[in-house]
């Protein structure tokens, strides 16, 4: 990367780059010919990323193949079997693919991009459900359109942001398992219990939901009680006396008086492992729901936000010393952001219109291998078409 | 055709019922989920999959447990050119190396002789047993070994020779040794005899073609770029300097297709100060000096198992960095060339809808058998849910850029549990 951010710059977020699995295309395609037909609305579709990549590889949303098709009651299914942990973490988007090549040109893209941005601001946002269901601010959209003779799929992948402007001001970064004396989180011992935190935190969230995706977003708390508690999920989280809430579950203890403002750390799991430290897209969104509700979930400012670097890893072995020195803490300055507390009516339209500016629909857009913003081709025809094959097969 | 025949004798193969694991090097598919058991345990990068329900194995207890898989596997570097590499630090030894393989069948104990001497069997064979060699410290190595040695623990970073961490630290050593020997069994049992001598002739144009691309001042990039030439024509740069994209640069040129340059929408993607576009050219840019434009590709393996040879049997999918599906010929330049198209070939995928690359499964019980024997020897006990580990070993040797193990490290960094 040859860019970094310094403090008291604008925060600035790693845009996702897609990965869509051969088998992906193959399902689409599947259900172009059986479901989909010339029906071209938009359909739901999940993707996936999770933490702990090389740290040359970028921030990848992955779309897989059956289970990023999969229905509510696919979900049960796969969540009682094994598998389903790939890239641990889900995001919400939706695949519209068109029927000709010319309907693909003529889209008008910003509208449909918006639409979603708009979505996202009133499920997530306002209506505060992203507090229950966080994977709410997580949203894509995938335009294609599918040459099922060619085996070729024309694609272009937006991801939604609220906000046009860098309204997040980076105070200071930091490696979680440094040591800062005085801060809630700093130093291996206290890193390593948010690890062993969110390893309950996600087996909660399975047992809950009946799904198996982690939750990208949680509260680091310190517990108020010194000594820590003795109810059971990680003794040793206990012992540093840091707890793992997801927001729902923090949202109640605060309102219960249970959790003071000043010892909390918010975190999400970062699918970019940028070795600057720049935060990956999903902060981005997560960052206007703090702002926006900052009533109800967090004080002004600053806040601090610890990246997890080490996913499922993290999760079955505890965790290593190497894993965790890839979290970092992020102190973030929410100030310059509108929130929603400003009052009802005319106030409350502002705030809205700062967060969704006009131009929302042309953000987010993936821009092509070379880098323009514009389409891109995966041709499958090499790893389809039996008779390229046949050159290469003995 | 021939994936048709094979799917019929696979049928017709009676599922193996008895273990036969230490005798053979083979496995009874409740071995195999045990095996797999395993690993997914140890090393959670690893899961089960069920596949295409229509195309499941009966002889798969679990219709959601038909194979393990792993993606966003790294790739750094082409297999080709660490071959290559290796080859410009020797060559002063070729033509000796060359004669003595000439003159001696390829047999085990031969090849074992051989592989005392150091360098010379080593020279002859590119450079994947090297790193076996690297926890021995054994004299003998020639000064070109130390090189490719220190090289190799420099990329491949920590935690390899924790691959069986969980076993304790002493299994380090015995895996080394049955990796050992594994390497000698790949070489002698994918190549015959008979065809040494062609490899021979093989090695030496690629000892040549090799030299020549390490003169230029960087053969990495010099090769990359030979070989979007070769395949993809001039849409095909990761750092996308001729426009257009990935693999579709030869879909360019056809009629039919779209240029792509023509659905460009300059009012989209305007300038947002908050965002950093990952993926495109950022990611490739030098952080140093001496740090190469390398193209990252990834791969996603999968492990099948073939009723026919009642081993596991891998297969790969590769991406280029944008995120295109690799073309045959470019996945084999991350197979060790000596392998791509003879024991690495394009198969249908027994799981799957699309062709992978797959490394054929005909001797991976005997050298199986041979890697339990010397782990056995080492006077440790060879259990079967330790099969995948070890096959894994034998794996990296035909793709060794393919860097599955750093997702292991982190279990072996951390793993007591």
């Amino acid at each position: 990367m040859t860019s970094t951010t310094g403090p008291g710059d604008a925060l600035k977020f790693v845009a996702f780059s897609s990965l869509v699995k051969v088998e992906f295309w193959t399902e689409l395609a599947t259900k172009k010919l059986d479901t989909y037909r010339l029906n071209d609305d938009a359909q739901p579709i999940y993707g996936f990323y999770g933490s702990g990549h090389d740290a040359r590889t970028p921030c990848r949303l992955n779309l897989l193949g059956e289970s990023s098709f999969d229905s509510p009651d696919d979900e049960g299914r796969r969540a009682a079997g094994p598998g389903a942990r790939f890239e641990e973490c889900r995001a919400i988007g939706y695949v519209k693919n068109v029927n000709t090549k010319e309907a693909f040109k003529e889209l008008d893209k910003p509208a449909a991009l918006a639409a979603i941005a708009r979505e996202t601001w009133a499920d997530a946002v306002e209506s505060d459900r992203a507090v229950a269901e966080p994977e709410l601010l997580l949203r894509f959209l995938l335009l294609t359109f599918a040459d099922l003779k060619k085996s070729a799929f024309l694609h272009w992948f937006a991801f939604p942001t609220l906000g046009s402007q860098a309204l997040f001001r980076l105070v200071s970064s930091r490696p979680a398992s440094a040591a800062a004396p005085g801060v809630l989180l700093g130093g291996p011992a206290d890193a390593a219990s948010v690890v062993r935190g969110l390893a309950g935190l996600w087996a909660r969230s399975v047992e809950g939901t009946g799904r198996p995706h982690c939750p990208p977003f949680f509260v680091v708390v310190k517990d108020p009680r010194p000594g820590g508690r003795d109810d059971g999920d990680g003794e040793e989280a206990v012992a540093a006396g840091l707890r793992v809430l997801s927001l729902l579950e923090f949202e109640r203890e605060r309102t219960g008086g249970e959790v003071g403002d000043d010892t909390v750390v918010f975190g999400f799991v970062d699918p970019c492992s940028e070795p600057g430290g720049m935060p990956g897209w999903p902060l981005r969104n997560f960052l206007v729901l703090l702002s926006a509700r900052q009533e109800h979930i967090t004080r002004p400012s600053p806040v601090r936000h610890p990246r997890h670097a080490g996913g499922a890893a993290a999760h079955t072995t505890g965790g290593g010393p190497s894993l965790l020195g890839r979290s970092v803490v992020l102190d973030i300055d929410l100030s310059a952001a509108p929130s929603v507390s400003g009052g009802p009516g005319e106030a409350a339209a502002a705030v809205k219109a700062a967060w969704l500016p006009a131009r929302v629909g042309s953000l987010g857009w993936e821009p092509n291998a070379a880098g323009r913003p514009g389409p891109r081709m995966s041709d499958l025809s090499s790893v389809l078409d039996p008779a390229r094959l046949a050159e290469n097969s003995v | 055709m021939l994936s048709l025949a094979k799917r019929i004798r696979e049928t017709v193969t009676p599922a193996r019922k008895t273990s036969a694991f230490l005798s053979q090097g083979v496995l009874t598919p409740e071995e195999f989920i045990e095996a797999g058991e395993q690993l997914v345990f140890k090393c959670p990068t690893w899961t089960w999959e069920a596949g295409d329900p229509s195309k499941a194995k009966d002889c798969l207890p679990d219709k959601s447990r038909q194979f393990l898989v792993t993606r966003n596997v790294p790739c750094h570097r082409r297999a080709k050119d660490l071959e290559g590499e290796y080859v410009g630090d020797t060559e002063v030894r070729q033509g000796e190396s060359a004669s003595m393989t000439a003159a001696a069948p390829a047999t085990g104990a031969q090849q074992n002789q051989r592989e005392e001497q150091g360098g010379v069997y080593l020279t002859m064979r590119g450079w994947s047993p090297m790193w076996w060699q690297i926890p021995r410290e054994e004299g003998g190595m020639g000064g070109a070994t130390a090189t490719m040695a220190m090289r190799r623990s420099c990329s491949w970073g920590v935690g390899r020779g924790g691959l069986l961490g969980g076993e304790g630290g002493a299994t380090d050593q015995d895996g080394v040794a049955a990796g050992l020997g594994a390497i000698q069994l790949v070489e002698s049992h994918f190549t015959s005899p008979a065809k040494a001598a062609t490899s021979t002739a093989d090695t030496a144009a690629a000892l040549q073609e090799a030299a020549r691309e390490t003169s230029t001042a960087s053969g990495a990039i010099a090769d990359f770029s030979g070989a979007g030439e070769e395949g993809k024509g001039s849409g095909g740069g990761p750092a996308g300097a001729g426009g257009g994209v990935g693999a579709g640069g030869g879909m360019l040129e056809d009629e039919d297709c779209p240029d792509l340059d023509s659905y460009v929408e300059d009012n989209l993607m305007q300038g947002d100060e908050a965002t950093v576009q990952a993926g495109g050219v950022s990611y490739l840019t030098a952080q140093e000096p001496d740090d190469p434009i390398l193209p990252t590709r990834s791969y996603d393996l999968s492990i099948t198992y073939d009723k026919h040879h009642q081993t596991p049997r891998m297969f790969l999918f590769g991406y280029d960095e944008s995120g295109q599906p690799l073309p045959a010929e470019e996945v084999f330049e991350d197979v060790m060339q000596d392998y791509a198209r003879q024991t690495v070939t394009m198969e249908p995928h027994p799981h799957l809808s699309s062709h992978h690359a797959s490394v054929h499964p005909c001797k991976h019980a005997s050298t199986m058998k041979i890697m339990l024997e010397n782990l056995t020897k080492g006077g440790k006990e060879a259990r079967v849910d330790q099969y995948l580990f070890i096959f894994l070993k034998f794996i990296q040797s035909v793709v060794p850029t393919i860097d599955y193990d750093y997702t292991m490290s982190v279990d072996a960094g951390g793993g007591n549990n």
